[in-house]
């Protein structure tokens, strides 16, 4: 089988958006609970600057955007340990939502697929 | 009655997917949206930059994370009737299948609006220097041997 052919599959996506410097906090709480990886980039949207203002001015607000890729088995306690790391249930500090993937692909160790062959 | 007018694009959403894919910062990203453009016609790609942190990456210290990698994200709304051609495409194109080549995965989306071009518009042309930066960053990705392994491993050569 060639490393090509392989997808992955039963996977889900878990979308983080929390105020600009509580990204990393969160990462790191997704990788104690298993998640491999996550990309982050900055957005800007609403929040509490921007309710209370700023003489007079409405401020957006910076935010980051995490996205983390996870097993659909892993998907409640890893979205269990991003609210408790992010304290995503105090009013203000981001909410998250997990998109369902069809499948994925990416590198796979040789070795991996071999024992995958061998599974059947 | 719609609000919509029947003859607006959006009063015919097609069934469409989100194919979304993590590269390195190595100008795979912008290849593969002229590549798309050219080869089969997608227009619906767009590209933003990240910071990435790998499942393979060394482990930073205890309670913190690994150097992150800038990398650069790619979502392309494609038709549903086309998603496995493009998914294929788009993980030869950016050749994924390398340490380190990246990640894509599809999605569902309920709906999607066309999206189409002006006609009669050219293309804008790259500049020299933003040619040669992308090359010069290819080549070194090439050129550099892997920090996690000692070797570059790629499957698509073997």
């Amino acid at each position: 089988m060639k490393n090509r052919e392989v997808f992955l599959t039963d996977l889900a996506l878990i979308t983080c958006i929390v105020q600009r410097g509580l990204g990393d906090e969160i990462v790191i709480a997704a990788r104690e609970a298993g998640a491999l990886g996550a990309t982050i980039n900055y957005a800007r949207g609403t929040g509490i600057r921007e309710r209370l203002g700023f003489l007079g001015v409405a401020v957006e607000v910076e935010k980051e955007v995490l996205n983390i890729v996870v097993a659909t088995e892993q998907v409640d306690i890893v979205f269990s340990s991003i609210s408790l790391a992010g304290k995503l249930d105090t009013p203000g500090m981001g909410f998250m939502y997990v998109t369902p993937l069809e499948k994925a692909s990416t590198y796979i160790p040789p070795t991996v697929v071999e024992k995958l062959e061998e599974r059947g | 009655m719609s609000a919509v007018p029947d003859d607006s694009p959006t009063a015919h959403p097609a069934a469409s997917k989100l194919i979304t894919g993590t590269f390195p910062d190595d100008g795979t990203a912008q290849d593969l949206i002229k590549a798309l453009k050219a080869d089969k016609g997608i227009i619906t790609a767009n590209m933003y930059p990240c910071r990435g942190l790998g499942g393979a990456d060394e482990p930073g210290g205890l309670g913190s994370l690994p150097a992150a990698r800038p990398v650069q994200v790619v979502s392309v709304v494609v038709p549903a009737d086309r998603v496995d051609e493009l998914f294929n495409y788009i993980c030869n194109e950016a050749n994924i299948y390398r340490l380190g080549g990246g990640f894509v995965y599809q999605s569902t989306l309920h709906s999607a609006t066309p999206f189409s071009l002006p006609k009669d518009i050219k293309d804008e042309k790259r500049s020299s220097s933003t040619r040669r930066i992308g090359a010069e960053r290819r080549s070194e990705a090439r050129d550099t041997p892997d920090r996690r392994t000692g070797d570059r491993r790629d499957l698509q050569s073997s």
